[in-house]
């Protein structure tokens, strides 16, 4: 049986073929895999579990039956959807990681997983919205308005972000060296997974892997397995036998 | 009938000679010929499928001989325990490698005759000898120069032949 990790899916009904391309991830999983872990970032948005996005109900069918066969499936916080709640989880039969970052056991290691924003930290703009975002206070607020409320200022908020994005350098939008060896010396690991960069790669540094899983498109995406004591980086759908 | 031996047990094919003559009739004649003697499986991934007949131990390739028409569209579909051919982008393109999936694969099915329909084409199946080829799924695979999921131990068709 496999571990599956996966990140920044972005589903959304208006990107149906990244949303068949989920669907058919998870039909393969089913029976496949007893762990899934969703690394952040699964929808585009996510204005409250009270106003869920509409055109998902496929994935989310999807997502029950595949808890239901028996895969435990883990679903972690992005930037995009951190509002994300355990009456989603429960809905679709999964467990909601409300830290920034765990670890598990893959075979003989211990990994790190986590979304992978908190590891850019040469972005000080985002690390600064970052916090407020994700405070009590701050959410308390958001969720106590309307829904058509929430998706005016979650409008206002993300186009900010793209505006800012675009002025940003690739490197200051990418993870911090230092930051890495940090978390990886606080959680004495030496396995990294992680996504939300949208740059998938294998990284060997020194002793350390640093796995960067993929973002969805319409041709699908990286994702990272794990089975029998192997972790492989590998592009779903699967490249066809060529010759 | 045809058998790969292998040093993790034998692998015994059904041909589907009715629904794919020109792919079967390709396929043993690299059999009788001794080609897949010695090769090896140089594309293994777990939930997918396990690829061979093309490598010699350090991805030296072989020359085969000429490409063969595309049968995919007979109906047959890339269930777990099949067999069948790999190729380029270009659909009539398949020579000696084959492939056996390990799980049901639909996405490489038949679907239109053009160049992103045409599939691949099955014409065999695993008819004892699944536990063998599940054996090679679980071994340790890394990369070979610009080829991706290699067995890090080669596993080699020791010896193909036809039987019965």
């Amino acid at each position: 049986m496999f571990d599956a990790l996966i990140a920044d899916l972005h589903l959304e009904a208006g990107a149906p073929e990244e949303l068949a391309q989920a669907i058919d991830f998870l039909a393969w999983a089913k029976g496949r895999c007893k762990r899934l872990y969703i690394l952040g970032d699964l929808f585009e948005y996510w204005l409250g579990d009270d106003s869920p996005l509409p055109g998902l109900a496929l994935f989310e069918q999807a997502l029950r039956e595949l808890s239901t066969a028996g895969c435990s499936v883990c679903i972690m916080h992005g930037n995009r959807d951190f509002l994300l709640g355990e009456a989603f989880c429960h809905s679709v039969g999964a467990t909601l990681i409300r830290e920034d970052a765990v670890t598990i056991t893959l075979g003989q290691r211990r990994a790190l997983l986590l979304h992978g924003d908190t590891l850019c930290s040469d972005d000080s703009d985002y690390q600064q919205a970052r916090n407020i975002l994700r405070s009590p206070g701050w959410q308390q607020q958001f969720l106590s308005l309307t829904p058509p409320e929430r998706r005016l200022q979650a409008q206002a908020l993300r186009q900010q972000s793209k505006d800012n994005s675009r002025q940003k350098s690739e490197q200051i939008m990418d993870v911090n060296a230092t930051t890495v060896d940090a978390a990886a010396e606080q959680y004495d690991v030496d396995l990294i997974i992680h996504g939300h960069t949208h740059r998938p790669c294998w990284h060997k540094e020194g002793n350390r892997d640093r796995v960067v899983v993929g973002d969805w498109h319409k041709n699908g995406a990286e994702v990272a397995l794990y089975h029998n004591q192997t972790l492989v980086l590998q592009h779903w759908p699967f490249k066809p036998p060529l010759n | 009938m045809i058998r790969l031996s292998t040093r993790l047990g034998d692998i015994l094919i059904k041909l589907h000679e009715d629904k794919a003559p020109e792919s079967c009739a390709n396929f043993k004649q690299y059999v009788e010929d001794g080609f897949y003697d010695g090769t090896i499986f140089h594309r293994v991934i777990p939930g997918f499928m396990v690829q061979g007949g093309g490598f010699e131990p350090g991805m030296s390739q072989k020359s085969t001989r000429a490409n063969i028409q595309n049968e995919a569209n007979n109906g047959l579909q890339n269930m777990r325990g099949t067999l069948a051919m790999a190729r380029t982008n270009e659909p009539h393109s398949a020579s000696s490698q084959f492939f056996v999936n390990v799980a049901d694969n639909a996405f490489l099915n038949h679907s239109a005759p053009n160049p992103a329909g045409w599939g691949y084409c099955v014409f065999a199946e695993v008819a004892e000898g699944m536990d063998t080829v599940d054996a090679i799924i679980g071994l340790s695979t890394g990369s070979a120069g610009h080829h991706q999921d290699v067995p890090v131990e080669d596993i080699c068709i020791d010896k193909a032949t036809v039987e019965g």
